[in-house]
């Protein structure tokens, strides 16, 4: 390897201090304004995580922080990228991440769906023990829109507007037989099992009653004429019989919320993650922009032709970035290229198990967030 | 064994109060507000907005312990407001803050194909002018002022209206 013999770098002038230009003051400069607005994303850990919210933050450079902070009428957008019937990609702009973070948090625990939760097993021959079974038809979503229904309470009596009630009854004849979802029947007139009572008398006298007390049927509720209930997926398996095995039970669904148990969570996740920005410090040419652009997984980076014939590496898609900092592996990478997320610029996906579409339950997120402020204030005595 | 019961992260019991506050006797203008059955959903976006404020020199939120399902809000302010009128004015600015997030979430949402009237006689109307504008919080008030509120309302419920796909993108 030849040794280039150099000079000593030629020394910079000395500056005095008075001739020095002005800090802009009522602007902040860039520097600032990047650990402003952007994390830094450094390879062992991100720096100026924090949002700076004090009005005051700025107050030596006679800045006024709320101002920046702004108007968040004027600043604040929403595109969506992406909606299908269970899935939804959108973007939130010019908010801050405790609000996204609480939009993330309602979504996954505070919107409320049906799911089972009571299950009267009258016959289980099968090797799925009985609170097996439970726990398996608990999970399974259910296709229902919950606003139509309400809560039920220990002392409710269980009605047409608070329960939907499910049959399963299969037997195995010969073989192997798999239970599948769609093996669950909705029953609109409500329970059909009988409440056992010792008492003849209490009978004869009523009449016999069911562990459900419908007023009328629920296929006649304007909701469900068209569409009756059901799981929203048919093929999901439940149980495996064999030769000669029964299971025969009422499985009743109620309303609940994702922080009681999971199975009420209407999203199978919802998720956000801030834009990421990437930027070359330097010019990257030639052999070094193949490299680079064969380090990134996600194909983050292209290479263009210069004017010059060169060839020149550009970002071409920031925002599949994973972060997965391979582009700033090594002390001179970590020179050209500079990672940042854009701290009020959220990604979000919501998935949809079925019971709302994406977007609906948004709504119900925002919602449920506003009941929240108006209690947190109303009931200050 | 000794897990508390699920549902009292947000039941109150009876007789405890949903939100308490106590002046702190040491310090002036500072007071500690407790808000029973509540978790960091609402604590950090609370916390967030007093940081915004100018008169409260110090705002923080903690829960005291992962299984007592409760949170406490300190808040001390300048002389020329108070702790109460700080919280008070805080989740005011967050409830107008949020409507309008709702309000720009369904314009984003929706508000590409607008339906007119109801029942039999359902026409479409393409909002491309408003496509074209950036969906701000002035315009989208103009743009329901426009139509009038009932015509945007009635639009949720058609179900055969629900248009996905973006222009151009997919």
């Amino acid at each position: 390897m030849s040794c280039i013999t150099s000079e000593a770098p030629p020394p910079k002038p000395k500056i005095s201090a008075l001739d020095m230009p002005d800090v802009p003051m009522g602007r902040l400069p860039p520097h600032l304004e990047r650990q402003r607005t952007r994390v830094l994303c450094n390879s062992d850990a991100p720096t100026h995580t924090e949002s700076v919210l004090s009005s005051g933050a700025y107050a030596s450079m006679e800045l006024d922080n709320s101002g920046l902070l702004g108007h968040f009428k004027d600043n604040f957008e929403v595109d969506v990228i992406r909606l299908n019937e269970d899935e939804m990609e959108f973007d939130m702009i010019g908010i801050d991440a405790s609000v996204a973070n609480a939009f993330r948090r309602i979504l996954i625990a505070e919107v409320p769906t049906m799911a089972i939760e009571k299950v009267l097993i009258a016959n289980n021959t099968s090797v799925v023990q009985d609170e097996v079974l439970a726990h398996r038809l608990g999970l399974i979503p259910i296709k229902v829109d919950p606003r139509v229904f309400d809560y039920i309470s220990e002392n409710d009596t269980p009605n047409e507007k608070n329960t939907i009630v499910f049959k399963l009854h299969v037997r195995c004849t010969h073989g192997r037989l798999t239970v599948k979802s769609d093996e669950l029947q909705w029953l609109p007139h409500g329970s059909g099992f009988l409440v056992e009572t010792e008492n003849p008398q209490l009978i004869q006298k009523s009449g016999s009653k069911t562990y459900t007390s419908f007023g009328r049927s629920q296929a006649e509720m304007s909701d469900f004429e068209s569409n009756p209930i059901g799981p929203k997926h048919e093929d999901i398996i439940i149980a495996k019989l064999g030769t000669g095995q029964e299971i025969e039970l009422e499985a009743h669904a109620v309303k609940g919320m994702g922080k009681t148990h999971a199975k009420w969570s209407p999203v199978a996740t919802a998720w956000y993650r801030m834009l990421p920005e990437v930027e070359l410090l330097e010019d990257v040419e030639d052999v070094l922009a193949e490299e680079l652009k064969q380090k990134c997984p996600v194909k983050v980076f292209d290479i263009e032709d210069t004017l010059e014939g060169k060839k020149k590496a550009f970002v071409a898609n920031p925002r599949a970035c994973t972060l997965c900092r391979e582009c700033i592996r090594g002390e001179e990478w970590q020179k050209r290229v500079a990672l940042r997320r854009v701290k009020d610029h959220f990604i979000f996906t919501i998935e949809s198990t079925g019971a709302l579409p994406p977007e609906v339950l948004f709504t119900e997120a925002v919602k449920i967030l506003e009941d929240k402020c108006e209690r947190v204030l109303s009931e200050l005595s | 064994m000794n897990a508390p019961d699920r549902y009292e992260r947000f039941v109150v019991p009876d007789g405890t109060k949903k939100v308490s506050y106590e002046r702190d006797t040491k310090i002036i203008n500072a007071a500690s507000f407790t808000v029973e059955r509540e978790d960091h959903t609402i604590g950090n976006i609370l916390r967030m907005q007093l940081h915004r404020d100018p008169n409260v020199l110090f705002a923080g939120y903690k829960l005291p312990h992962p299984l007592q399902y409760k949170i406490i809000v300190r808040i001390h302010t300048a002389s020329q407001s108070s702790p109460m009128q700080a919280y008070n004015q805080a989740i005011n600015d967050l409830d107008k803050e949020l409507s309008h997030l709702k309000g720009v979430f369904e314009y984003g949402m929706y508000g590409r194909f607008l339906v007119w009237g109801s029942g039999p006689r359902i026409s479409v109307l393409f909002v491309e002018l408003i496509v074209q504008n950036k969906p701000s919080g002035r315009g989208f008030e103009a743009f329901k002022g426009l139509l009038g509120e009932s015509t945007f309302g009635c639009f949720g419920s058609t179900q055969r209206c629900r248009y996905y796909q973006r222009r151009g993108k997919q």
